[in-house]
């Protein structure tokens, strides 16, 4: 009985010292003035940026020396914002990166906040409006955007030319294409080819997704036949069998460009998706656009909340994006960054954005149903490609998967 | 399993206590302690009294307000955003922690019970004391008291720090994450969360997850059994292979097979997964011979379900029968040989002693491990994991692949792309229900059970 004194004494003391610290911390009060910025800023990024992102942060701090910013790598990568921030958001960075399809539902989680109306008219004017399209949801802007990401095609020069990777076809009767059907994000856009929306045309609507019906039948049609045709490899390292010349072309992001371009060398080719043939008519094969932003945690303390939003705005600005590409070849949304000589000149950056265009790519849509869509439209894409899902099953699977994915919450 | 104590005859009834008790052995039912200090037991009685004073503070400033918010887990549910002028920019005013309340709640609720244990120690303590008076004997002093405490009660000593770890470390927490299963934790409900009873049980057993828990369940006890059997088969069968006479080199082949042990197994796993990757080494090696066509596709996301099976429990095999040939090894060395040794003069022959004569006593001593190796089957993460990650991907599932046990489903649901805290808690508990359920039936049959 003695110990269990002692267990009811320690913890009503542990209990009482939280108590009181907890009340210790709410009572802080902000008093800083709306004109001069000052605080303390944690600002997350992927691992390989830390070292350019302290260089635009220097930047920063010449126009806003009374801001103390710590540049640290997010515990997961910027992919994964969703979840470490929901983790502990109190811990988590004030500033930190993140893709705009996480934006919806972290903002109606509250994780972020919107953006200030002076912010929301300066990303307004400067940035291409994809971009902005693409931070904002329910009519307000979330985040800070500064570059943008759709799949192209890349291809090896010696063994296919510009002309024949206008067609998928073509393409893939003359070389080996290497790509991989278990990743909804290379095609899932195929139902975009077919004529479907996903969440309406705004990606917005939650019954607005159209895909059981004759069009959605004709993308799994396509993406069954893509099992018989031998020149169609399915592989979980694309790169590897560019490499070892297995593959002469594959579809693959901004993100590995660079690394491509090491593979090919002096043969690196680089174009917009081909044409497909789908329900027997020749369309645009399409791909998601993505829109990397940054966002102000909610979490963060009132009294940094000016200073968080105002490097979150300086780290996206032109000047920060083309230190961006430069080091990363992350293609910008600033309208003049995106005519500077040096994004004119890459062809890579120019297939992108290319992609980027609304003709060739569907925004992705921000609503929280999303994490159901990923879990679900994989297995769907991957079975009508191995042939395990049958023809007469695509009617009945996309109805069932048209419901998941439109469920409210 | 425990045998009663013989109860002794009671010292004095409470009754007794209250109606012939002096004014502070009456007091004491109130105020813990008051009789020990009146007779003179200090440490005892002060002890006592700190505790309830403590506990009486603690409640009136926050045991009070987290018992009750536990009943509602905060009552703000949603966040607000609201514009700060001053700082021209929005605020989000969040929805009360229900975490925090909860894990606070359960902590009141500990304590709480901890109180009434105490109460009744008192009570205990107080009749005691008021036996010992009435009947003219002996009451212990402080120093009595505490020497106590190293001698006949040593047994409370030592077993302080251990109970005090346990209930903080092991029972705080798994009634916090069992909670879990009764709210809407999940990504809907991060932050601000309710209790909604059986809704995620329901979830898991009969709404949007049935179609998942089912098969998956089915696989996970499909596997668990093939992967106990196999490897405990092999294992003993290459137990003796190695033990039997005419075999040289015998601590070379144990070593061998010990090394495939001795790896750390998610090395090995991360091996074979490249090995018998679809354009692995394996099947580079089957093409360039010409014994196949076509590239057979093992464990990929695109694989055919009964090949990834069928792999996963091979590969499984590979890693398992090590550790069974080196525990059967011990066994067989230490086999008495006169039975072995009469089974033969009576012509048996080998396959029969093997039967009737090695192969039980084997059993018999290693059927609690065979259990174990079962439990620890049917929750076999790494294996799946590193090996499959669950693919294929199965059109049919919820969040899980073909090879996914319930608990790298579990997995996935925490940590994958929907978040389901509460059905995550919910399978736990019923992975919990059926290793528990499967190994106490199991235990309460074999023979060493029945014989020990």
């Amino acid at each position: 009985m003695k110990l269990i004194k002692k267990i009811a004494l320690g913890s009503s003391a542990v209990i009482a010292m939280t108590l009181l610290a907890a009340c210790g911390k709410s009572s802080s009060s902000s008093d800083t003035s709306s004109k001069k910025v000052s605080g303390d800023v944690k600002l997350w990024v992927d691992t390989t940026q830390v070292s350019y992102y302290k260089t635009i942060v220097k930047n920063f701090n010449k126009k806003y020396p009374d801001v103390n910013v710590k540049v640290t790598q997010s515990p997961n990568g910027s992919a994964n914002a969703k979840t470490d921030v929901g983790k502990d958001p109190a811990k988590a960075a004030d500033v930190f990166e993140v893709p705009n399809d996480q934006l919806g539902s972290m903002a109606d989680q509250g994780y972020i906040n919107p953006l200030s109306p002076d912010a929301t008219k300066t990303v307004k004017s400067d940035n291409v409006a994809t971009s902005v399209k693409g931070v904002t949801w329910k009519n307000q802007m979330y985040g800070y955007p500064f570059a943008e990401q759709a799949q192209t095609l890349y291809y090896n020069k010696s063994k296919l030319s510009a002309e024949d990777v206008k067609s998928w076809d073509t393409l893939t009767s003359k070389a080996t294409l290497a790509t991989d059907f278990t990743n909804a994000y290379n095609f899932y856009p195929i139902f975009f080819s077919a004529g479907t929306n996903l969440y309406g045309k705004n990606g917005e609507t939650l019954k607005g997704t159209n895909v059981a019906n004759q069009k959605g039948i004709n993308a799994l049609t396509w993406l069954a036949q893509q099992k018989s045709n031998k020149n169609v490899m399915q592989t979980s390292n694309t790169l590897n069998q560019l490499k070892s010349g297995n593959a002469a072309a594959t579809i693959d992001g901004p993100w590995n460009t660079a690394n491509i371009k090491k593979i090919l060398g002096k043969n690196f080719g680089v174009a917009k998706y081909p044409t497909i043939k789908v329900g027997g008519k020749n369309v645009q094969m399409k791909a998601f656009l993505g829109i990397e932003a940054f966002a102000v945690n909610s979490h963060t303390p009132t009294k940094d909340q000016k200073a968080a939003s105002t490097l979150a705005q300086f780290i996206t600005n032109k000047q920060s994006q083309l230190i961006v590409y430069k080091q990363s070849g992350q293609i910008p949304v600033d309208k003049s960054a995106q005519k500077s000589s040096t994004v004119a000149n890459d062809k890579a950056a120019q297939a992108i954005m290319t992609m980027a265009k609304p003709e060739n790519s569907v925004l992705m849509p921000k609503m929280s149903q999303m994490a159901t869509f990923w879990n679900l439209s994989a297995p769907l894409l991957n079975g009508s490609y191995t042939g395990s899902i049958k023809a007469s099953d695509y009617s009945a699977k996309l109805k069932t998967f048209q419901d998941a994915i439109s469920k409210k919450n | 399993m425990f045998k009663r104590k013989a109860k002794k005859p009671k010292e004095a009834t409470y009754r007794e206590v209250w109606q012939h008790g002096d004014l502070a052995t009456k007091l004491s039912f109130f105020i813990m302690g008051f009789a020990q200090l009146k007779n003179k037991q200090w440490v005892k009685g002060l002890s006592f009294l700190i505790t309830e004073v403590v506990f009486l503070i603690w409640m009136v400033f926050s045991g009070v307000s987290a018992l009750s918010m536990l009943t509602t887990l905060g009552t703000i549910k949603h966040k607000q955003v609201v514009f700060d002028k001053t700082q021209g920019v929005y605020i989000t005013k969040m929805p009360d922690n229900s975490v925090v309340i909860l894990l606070f709640g359960v902590l009141a609720v500990i304590l709480v019970i901890a109180m009434i244990g105490l109460y009744v120690a008192n009570l205990r303590s107080v009749r005691h004391l008021y036996a010992l008076k009435r009947d003219g004997e002996h009451v212990p002093t402080n120093g009595e008291d505490l020497a106590s405490l190293l001698d006949k009660k040593l047994y409370g000593t030592l077993l302080a720090i251990p109970i005090a770890g346990v209930v903080a470390f092991t029972i705080l927490p798994t009634v916090y994450m069992i909670s879990m299963a009764f709210t809407n934790y999940d990504s809907k409900h991060p932050i601000g969360f309710s209790w909604t009873g059986f809704a995620a049980f329901k979830n898991v057993l009969s709404g949007d997850l049935a179609g998942t828990f089912f098969p998956v369940l089915g696989w996970t006890l499909v596997w668990a059994i093939c992967a106990t059997a196999t490897t405990f088969f092999f294992g003993v069968l290459l137990a003796m292979l190695i033990e039997s006479k005419g075999i040289k080199h015998k601590g070379f082949w144990r070593t061998i097979f010990v090394i495939v042990y001795a790896v750390p197994q998610f090395i090995s796993l991360l091996m074979m997964a490249q090995f018998l990757d679809l354009q692995g080494p394996l099947n580079t090696l089957l093409l360039n011979w010409g014994w196949i066509a076509h590239p057979i596709n093992f464990i990929s996301a695109s694989a055919n379900p009964m090949v990834a099976r069928i792999t996963v429990i091979i590969v499984n095999m590979w890693i398992g029968v090590p550790v069974s040939m080196l525990v059967s090894t011990a066994i067989i060395q230490n086999l008495p040989q006169d039975q072995i040794e009469a089974a033969r003069i009576d012509g048996a022959n080998a396959f029969q002693i093997f039967r009737s004569v090695t192969f039980p006593q084997i059993l018999f001593v290693m059927a609690p491990a065979l259990i174990q190796q079962f439990i620890g089957n049917i929750n076999n993460f790494n294996v799946i994991f590193l090996l499959t990650g669950g693919y294929p991907m199965n059109n049919n599932y919820n969040g899980a692949g073909d090879t996914d046990l319930l608990v790298t489903w579990l997995y996935n649901l925490v940590f994958g792309q929907t978040q389901r805290y509460n059905a995550s808690a919910v399978l736990g508990i019923l992975i919990f229900i059926i290793s528990a359920t499967v190994s106490l039936i199991a235990y309460r049959r074999t023979n060493a059970f029945k014989e020990g």
